[in-house]
């Protein structure tokens, strides 16, 4: 039998990755740093979140209050920084939970196909007939305010998206030779949907989590904002947002400081989740 | 074709000439060369021929000669016709040329063609840009009156979707025609198409050179067809020449090892060879080979020398010029090893195996889709009745759209049936949906199946050594090493062990398809459905991978259900056929006596539109009277 001589191959094609752009460096650098403050805020924050003082009372930025004081005399920079934890648990549990949904219903429903597709199809359908966010006021309306159940209702709310995504790419998937070879072998369902289907989907169901991320930052804080997700009191960016607003003359740095931060945590997972999926998308597809 | 037409002297002022044509591309900041260094001349009335592999530059060269390269690549060089320099010219100088001197018709007739405008209009358009603009009478007269030239007026008010892929690339060349340019470039042209169409659209393009006397330049990777139709041949291989000549006199005796390798690898259609024959390797790299003879990895009579410089393209008879080094040493070698493959083999002989897997009135209709309510259902499969023994390679030829794949898929379970039985090995396969999970482990481990396409038939994220891995421990069972057996089944496919760290972007296309078999193996099944599993492949790979079906069987006895539109390939691995025409199977019985004997018209017309040179056309004639002294053996 004639053997394969190494010396001709298929070119590899290591070379003609493009070099991280500067903005992803800075959207990686800024996540790190305000992961880094959610997980070590109290430990960073120069003062305690809600340390009272109202000697101080209601100050613009000095050098000893970076982002100056609110109504109480609490120092925004600590309540920024200690702020960051309850701003992204919420979005990171519902963009995983929706992702965690979403592959599941979506793998299954386009792999199996039939009653379990149309039944889970008609259920996303249901759920983008919703207008999301007001279900959650109504919700939280009548259920009472609860951080908890606005991040329960913002997955179930958001997984229907996941679903049909995944959906579709399986779907697309299916069909290749190598998930039939897969089939025609007799490995199980299980090891088909997840080893080999969605590693491939992956890419793009990863990158959309990003996105979800980002979408949910924006609701929670919006949320809060409305007085409806975290309890009153406790330091989150929508929180200030809102209870600093009556002071945008006084200390215009109180609203700024956090509503600058959810602007630029969400645009910078956008951008991640962008970067992530062209890279992703480019290994092993090349040929 | 004729004869006649002799290669312009070097007084005279050739049609089309290329001098020294390089062709780069630029791509992020990367140059690579694509054609270097070709010569080419082309003179009215002729018909030459391109050659190559993929990867050879050829469809580049096309389209360096109608001034039409995409983005980022550059030709240098001169590119002559009627003496003057196309290359120099300014874009819209060159527009005023191309479709009135030059025309191209492209591969692809699905995309060639405008979608939205009716086949006339797009034949005519170039015509409005006369002086006078034509009527709309006038215009829609002259569309019949050229449709009419390649054979289809009829096609004048429709649209391109209302017609075939052959329809399509009739109107494509009745565009391509409808500025009378003096040269007609054909990318593959027939490539896209069904074997009996193919045939159709060579002897048109051959009939308009002739009755145009145009000159026609035919690019294609299949020497076959180059030899049915073309005068001269250029034999490219990564970017630069190996060989020109006479077709006659190339199919006669090739002067290069490239030449006789890819003449030796395409498997004849008329007969069974003892041997098959096959260049090593795979394609290389231009820019690779850039500095030696591009064979030289390749080839067996590679010596130093061949690896110190770039072989020039020298004289060797009269009209005919080699790149080998070696040529006179090696001549008369590759003359005998040429003569050697005229012998053929006994036709192989069908065993009287019992039944592995018994087909009786199989009927598959695919329901109208959603959204095409108006169309009826589809019958794929019109109660279709084979049988496969045990150990015996079987063949399933027919076109697309004969159901031959349909048949293929239902006897893994990847599609059911809508009526008819399925016995595999005693068990009632015709709904997969039914059998109990031992039968099922069973039947998986009786038949496997190797897919055309060997780029997505491996998952693109796992390694060589990942997925076969997979395969084994399905066979092994838990908890057993698999890693001896996975070396096994390299080794038996022709890879070398190292190859299980790698991951299929860095495989070639023959390489991904011996993976692939590799992993049909693992569950060591006694068939395996071989789904057009070389078409996709490259020449020179296509009969390493033939002769890997072939050494398999031997060794491991393992039958073939073999599925393929190419009457040659199947004569080379099969010893019985199904013809398969529309869902219904039309003709069977041993491979001889159907391709030699044919019965039914459908067949026959099959067999008929294989290329065949003046050459061959003379041989099969005397091999004919010889074979109708001499019976073939009944069929079973």
């Amino acid at each position: 039998m004639t053997q394969i001589s190494p010396t001709v191959r298929a070119p590899r094609r290591r070379s003609r990755r493009a070099r991280t752009p500067i903005v992803i460096i800075l959207a990686l650098a800024f996540i790190a740093l305000i992961t880094f403050l959610a997980l070590f805020g109290e430990w960073v924050a120069p003062r305690g979140a809600t340390t009272v003082n109202l000697e101080v009372g209601l100050i613009t930025p000095t050098g000893d209050y970076p982002f100056g004081t609110d109504d109480l005399g609490r120092d925004v920079f600590s309540r920024t920084i200690i702020g960051a934890r309850n701003a992204l648990i919420g979005p990171l549990l519902i963009a995983l939970g929706a992702f965690l949904i979403g592959n599941i219903l979506g793998l299954a429903a386009g792999y199996r196909g039939g009653l379990l597709d149309a039944t889970v199809m008609r259920w996303v359908d249901l759920m983008y007939a919703f207008p999301g966010l007001l279900v959650v006021i109504v919700l939280i309306g009548v259920l009472g305010s609860s951080y908890l159940l606005a991040v329960v209702a913002l997955v179930v709310l958001s997984s229907p998206f996941d679903t049909r995504i995944v959906r579709g790419l399986t779907l697309e998937q299916r069909h290749l030779p190598y998930v039939e070879a897969a089939r025609t072998l007799g490995l199980p369902v299980r090891r088909i949907l997840f080893r080999h289907i969605f590693p491939n989907i992956l890419p793009v169901t990863f990158a959309n989590a990003c996105l979800n991320f980002a979408v949910s930052l924006v609701a929670l804080s919006a949320l809060s904002f409305l007085g409806l997700g975290i309890g009153p009191g406790s330091a989150d960016w929508g929180r200030m947002l809102a209870e600093s607003r009556t002071l945008l003359f006084d200390n215009p740095a109180a609203a700024l400081a956090p509503g600058a931060l959810i602007v630029l945590t969400a645009t910078s997972m956008n951008l991640i989740g962008d970067w992530l999926y062209d890279r992703l998308a480019d290994r092993g597809r090349a040929r | 074709m004729t004869g006649a037409t002799q290669v312009p002297n070097d007084t005279g002022i050739p049609l089309l000439e290329a001098v020294g044509l390089r062709i780069e591309s630029l791509i992020n900041g990367q140059k690579r060369t694509i054609v270097t260094n070709l010569d080419l001349m082309l003179a009215a009335g002729e018909t030459i021929g391109i050659v190559g592999e993929s990867g050879s530059g050829k469809s580049m060269t096309a389209r360096a000669l109608m001034g039409l390269l995409p983005g980022g690549l550059t030709a240098q060089g001169a590119v002559r016709l009627d003496g003057r320099d196309l290359l120099q010219l300014s874009k819209r100088e060159f527009a005023g040329i191309r479709g009135h001197e030059i025309a191209l018709v492209m591969q692809d007739p699905f995309t060639m063609l405008n979608p939205v405008v009716r086949c006339g209009l797009q034949v005519t358009d170039v015509l409005k840009d006369g002086e006078r603009r034509l009527s709309r009478r006038a215009r829609h007269a002259e569309a019949i009156r050229r449709l009419t030239e390649v054979g289809i007026p009829e096609a004048v008010d429709r649209y391109p979707f209302e017609l075939s892929g052959g329809m399509r690339q009739r109107v494509a060349i009745a565009a391509a025609l409808a500025g009378d340019p003096r040269v007609l470039i054909a990318d593959e042209p027939s490539t896209a198409l069904d074997v009996t169409t193919q045939a159709e659209i060579l002897a048109l393009l051959t009939s308009l050179q002739e009755s145009r006397s145009m000159g026609l330049v035919l690019i294609t990777h299949d020497l076959r067809v180059a030899f049915s139709t073309c005068d001269r041949l250029y034999v490219l291989y990564a970017g630069s020449l190996l060989e020109v000549g006479d077709a006659a006199e190339v199919e006669a005796e090739p002067l290069h090892p490239y030449t006789l390798g890819l003449l030796l690898s395409e498997p004849p259609a008329d007969r069974r060879l003892f041997e098959l024959v096959a260049i090593p390797g795979s394609v290389a790299v231009v820019d690779e080979v850039a500095d030696r003879c591009a064979l030289a990895p390749r080839c067996q009579w590679v010596q130093p020398e061949c690896t110190a410089s770039q072989p020039p393209l020298l004289t060797v008879d009269p009209g005919r010029r080699s790149a080998c080094l070696r040529l006179d040493e090696i001549r008369s070698e590759m003359h005998r090893m040429h003569g050697m493959a005229q012998v053929s083999a006994e036709a192989a002989v069908p065993n009287d195996a019992s039944a592995l897997i018994t087909v009786e009135g199989l009927t598959k209709v695919f329901a109208d889709a959603a959204g095409r309510k108006a169309r009826a259902p589809v019958k794929a499969l019109d109660d279709v009745s084979i049988v496969v023994g045990d150990g015996e390679s079987v063949g399933l030829v027919g076109q697309s759209g004969s159901g031959k794949t349909t048949l293929a898929r239902c006897l893994v379970g990847l599609e059911t049936a809508t009526s008819g039985n399925i016995t595999i090995d005693g068990i009632a396969a015709a709904d997969f949906g039914r059998i109990s999970d031992d039968d099922l482990r069973r039947l998986r481990r009786t038949i496997q199946i190797v897919f055309q396409d060997p780029y997505s038939s491996l998952n693109p994220l796992r390694t060589v050594g990942a997925t076969l891995q997979e395969a084994v421990a399905l066979d092994l069972g838990r908890g057993r090493d698999t890693k001896p057996r996975v070396h096994e089944l390299l080794e038996r496919v022709g890879l070398p062990t190292s190859y299980v760290n790698r991951k299929p972007v860095a495989l070639s296309g023959g390489e991904r398809q011996r993976v692939a078999i590799a992993r049909a193996l693992a569950v060591r099944p006694r068939l395996i459905i071989c789904d057009e599993p070389v078409s996709a492949l490259d020449v020179s790979v296509q009969a390493q991978i033939l002769s890997l079906f072939r050494t398999l069987r031997s060794d491991l006895g393992v039958g073939y259900l073999f599925i393929t539109h190419d009457l040659a390939v199947v004569r080379q691995v099969v010893e019985r056929i199904y013809v398969l025409h529309r869902g219904e199977v039309v003709e069977s019985g041993p491979v001889a006596t159907v391709l030699d004997h044919p019965q039914h018209s459908y067949t026959a017309q099959l067999v008929d539109s294989v290329p065949r040179s003046p050459g061959q056309l003379a041989r099969s004639t005397s091999q004919t009277a010889a074979g109708s002294a001499d019976p073939p053996s009944a069929s079973r």
